[in-house]
């Protein structure tokens, strides 16, 4: 009798749940990337979806990017999403979604109230990287990054492949990051700024130039990061220095290429893994670096011919740490906005009792450095291989 | 009434009778001659075919009917004399009873009556037209023994003695099938196996009352402890050496005749993975091979549900880029991939069962026309997507690395294509979780079927996911022997310790 039961269970679960969920692969529009906007018609909200585009011929699908780009308006991004769902014929799967990227309008705005809904979307990877561009995210669609055939996914490679092989320092900041930066006791962010490459001028254009302009496709590039405000607007625009400077006091920089000129000879240098320690003392911001910086090309002309000076090419890096480090202060202080979380850092330090210390971004005073650099040299060839 | 008749004359009748309408039954009567100048007649009998009959008439005809043949008239031991002094035959038996004579006569051997004698006697002098010795189809080795058993029971019997010289090694031949009379024969090493075991197998073979035993096959099934199960919990092999080395684990081995499988219990789930070469190689390679074994064995059941699972369910389980390829491959498909996958498996079942049925070339033919012209057109026709029958391809052939568990392979595959397909990842793991509990609360002769990885036992934990060094492999494991010291300690081969650096330390 027991066994008859369990059988009659099993057959129950197994066909009373109905498939409930399922979704064949064929019915799926997988979304890549989704740009958010302004909408110029009154309502609230453009959002434009970049899907998959599977036709077994990819040379077509490159050619015509657009075919698998569409746009939808809404009151909000439900609404919006709702919208789109009339337009694209498959159900818009969000697992594999890689971007979300804001218009200016949008940023201007603030967009922590449209990342919610993204927090929310059960389907979508807290993994996906936010960022703001220059002009309409729905542009950026049109465009091209990388090698990769859509511009969501080269991207997303960017952002996920930086780092000390790859040597790319553009790191990007997912929903995730966000979020919990979103949560801290002085709530800031910094996401990637998004532009066309500034295109060369019209004359000596090489073959290839011009195959791009006629398929009418730009290079996209991480131009520079924006500052994001506890409301969610951006505030800022980080120039290289102040970039460099802010990955360094995030602990986010691993490797840094910096070429030094003195007299007439070249070096570039790579700044590697440096270690930075941060101490808050009396009213003091007590920076510590050390770091191993290792000789990569040593542009010597035929005129000076001697060893470099290897205390020289220490003293002037860590003049270009100290002046980044700075500049980064300078950035937070002026844009008002903690995102270097050094509150956040002090908030931590004191086991979360930083209510009674007063931090104030207004009143961040230029740091006491401690940089320690080693220039590692491989040694002189002096016969040809 | 049983007894045999002083009269010659009625014995023949009742023989007659007997075996009325067995037409190679052959009754050769012939005279003795006596010292006291009569004659007496005898009788021998015995089943065409199934006889020597040049060893019948050299050793009993001959000897007897020779002119220069005079024996005593005396009735009392006529018989036993003459055994004793003129019949050169080795297995010579007395019978006095009538379901004796028959028996004997049925089972092959030569029967000899004697006019005015209460008795006769039982000579084995079979002759069966028999297999020869062949490498097995199944249980195939580089490396080791090629002999495999045969139909004969005397002669499977013989090879297990061969590998196994100690009077410990007993064997116990029954009768079971009221016609077939079909000889069993228990086999195991009375100071390794457990009594209790050898004890509980006599007592479910003596409960077994059918017509006839074909194979060994009717005996697994009718001794199993878990008649309904998936798994199999009596195991058997084809080869000696197998047997033998189980044998000397505390495992029982059972000999029926007229087959060349031969049985042995207790049959434990992790002996599925283990393979005879694995012992007659050294151990690094095989120990590879034995976690491949297993790792096939869960892509052999889990693959195709899985697949299901998430193509149907978790998509986002996949990486990005895989996920575009599979739906490029299967977006002009008509049906779902649970349905493909059922389809492709069920041909490839109706293929394997058609290449085993049918003779070498032609099977060999059907299985190319099946699967490469039918597969290769059926993506090309985009009936079936590519990934589809590249998971059915790998499914099936890591089914074929275990082949004793290939039959619960299929089934399984079946049951967690369902499973994947109608409740996704939590549908195989809700049946997975099943099939364990299951699993382990099965039994062979008492033993856990998951023994030795549950319960878990130490010292038999070298020879289970991996096969450690011979030398390390000194104990049995614990449920299945009490004579526990497989080998003594310290068999790890060195260098011979000389002397000169022993008086130095």
């Amino acid at each position: 009798m027991r066994n008859k039961l369990l059988i009659l269970y099993l057959f129950l679960f197994l066909f009373l749940s109905g498939c409930s969920g399922a979704m064949e692969l064929q019915e799926l529009g997988i979304v890549m990337g989704i740009g958010i906007d302004a909408a110029k018609d009154g309502e609230s909200v453009e959002i434009t979806v970049e899907i998959a585009n599977y036709s077994e011929d990819s040379s077509q699908s490159s050619d015509s990017p657009q075919e698998n780009v569409f746009s939808a308006n809404g009151n909000t991004i439900t609404d919006a999403i709702n919208n789109l769902n009339s337009i694209v014929d498959k159900y818009l799967f969000w697992g594999h979604n890689k971007v979300i990227i804001f218009g200016e309008e949008m940023m201007q705005a603030g967009i922590n109230a449209y990342i919610d809904a993204f927090i929310r979307n059960a389907e979508m990877r807290p993994t996906a990287f936010i960022l703001a561009c220059e002009g309409k995210a729905s542009e950026i669609f049109k465009g091209k990054s990388g090698l990769a055939a859509s511009v969501s996914f080269g991207i997303a490679g960017l952002l996920e492949r930086n780092g000390k092989q790859t040597r790319n320092k553009k790191l990007g900041c997912n929903i995730q990051e966000f979020s919990e930066n979103m949560l801290n006791k002085y709530p800031a962010n910094i996401l990637p700024y998004l532009k066309f490459k500034a295109s060369d001028d019209e004359s000596g254009q090489d073959g290839e130039k011009q195959q791009e302009q006629q398929n009418n496709k730009k290079e996209i590039e991480i131009a520079s990061y924006a500052v994001v405000s506890s409301e969610g607007k951006i505030v800022y625009k980080l120039d290289e220095k102040e970039q460099t400077g802010s990955f360094l006091l995030l602990d986010k920089l691993e490797s840094e290429i910096i070429t030094v000129e003195n007299n007439s000879q070249k070096f570039s240098l790579e700044l590697y893994s440096p270690k930075i320690s941060i101490d808050y003392i009396n009213q003091v911001w007590n920076i510590a670096l050390n770091a191993d910086c290792k000789m990569y090309e040593a542009f010597i002309t035929n005129e000076v011919n001697s060893d470099p000076d290897l205390d020289l090419l220490a003293g002037i890096v860590k003049n270009y740490v100290s002046e980044a480090i700075i500049s980064a202060f300078n950035a937070e202080r002026e844009c008002g906005e903690d995102f270097l979380q050094l509150g956040q850092q002090i908030y931590r330090m004191s086991e979360g009792k930083g209510n009674n210390i007063e931090f104030s971004v207004k009143n961040l005073v230029k740091p006491e450095l401690d940089i320690k650099i080693d220039v590692i040299f491989s040694g002189e060839i002096f016969n040809s291989i | 009434l049983d007894r045999i008749s002083f009269y010659l004359e009625d014995n023949i009748n009742r023989l007659k009778q007997e075996f009325s309408e067995i037409s190679n039954l052959v009754l050769r009567s012939f005279y003795v001659s006596q010292e006291n100048g009569s004659k007496r007649k005898m009788l021998l009998a015995y089943f065409d075919g199934m006889n020597d009959k040049a060893l019948i008439d050299a050793n009993l005809l001959l000897p007897l009917m020779h002119p220069l043949c005079i024996v005593s008239e005396k009735n009392e031991g006529f018989l036993q004399r003459l055994v004793e002094e003129r019949l050169a035959v080795s297995h010579a038996k007395k019978g006095t009873k009538f379901s004796e004579l028959n028996e004997a006569i049925l089972n092959a051997n030569c029967v000899l009556l004697a006019d005015g004698c209460c008795d006769f006697y039982i000579f084995e002098l079979k002759k069966f037209p028999v297999r020869s010795v062949t490498q097995p189809d199944t249980d195939m080795v580089i490396r080791g023994p090629r002999e495999g058993f045969t139909e004969n029971i005397q002669m499977n019997m013989s090879m297990l003695r061969r590998r196994i010289k100690a009077v410990d090694f007993k064997t116990e031949v029954q009768k079971i099938g009221r016609y077939s009379q079909t000889d069993v024969c228990i086999c195991y090493i009375e100071s390794i196996a457990k009594k209790k075991i050898v004890d509980e197998l006599k007592n479910r073979l003596k409960r077994i009352d059918i017509d006839g035993i074909i194979d060994s096959g009717y005996i697994e099934q009718l001794i199993e402890d878990a008649p309904l199960s998936l798994f199999p919990t009596v195991g058997n092999s084809e080869k000696p050496d197998i047997i033998a080395a189980k044998m000397l684990e505390g495992k029982i081995a059972i000999i029926v005749d007229g087959s060349p499988i031969v049985l042995f219990v207790p049959k434990l789930f992790p002996e599925s993975f283990q393979v005879s070469e694995d012992y007659y190689n050294r151990f690094y390679f095989f120990s590879f091979i034995r976690v491949l074994r297993w790792i096939a064995f869960f892509i052999a059941v889990f693959v195709p549900g899985f697949y299901i699972a998430i193509t149907t369910y978790h998509q986002e389980m996949l990486p990005s880029n895989l996920i575009m390829t599979m739906v490029a491959a299967e977006q002009d498909t008509p049906f779902s991939s649970g349905f493909s996958m059922l389809l492709m498996i069920i041909i490839f079942e109706i293929l394997r069962e058609v290449g085993v049925r049918l003779p070498g070339a032609i099977g060999q033919t059907v299985g190319i026309v099946g699967a490469l012209i039918m597969g290769d057109a059926a993506v090309s026709a985009n009936i079936i997507s590519a990934p589809v029958l590249i998971v059915m391809a790998l499914t099936v052939i890591s089914s074929y690395v275990s082949p004793s568990l290939n039959n619960v392979v299929a089934i399984l595959r079946f049951v967690f294509i369902f499973a994947g397909w109608v409740l996704g990842g939590f549908g195989i793991m809700m049946i997975a979780m099943l099939l364990i509990f299951y699993a382990a609360s099965l039994r062979s002769f008492g033993i856990p079927y998951l023994s030795p990885i549950a319960p878990f036992e130490t010292s038999a934990a070298g020879d289970i996911f991996i096969r450690k060094p011979l030398w390390s492999l000194i104990y049995r494991p614990r449920l299945l022997s009490d004579n526990r010291q497989r080998m003594k300690r310290g068999l790890k081969p060195h260098l011979p310790v000389n002397e000169g650096d022993k008086n130095e330390k």
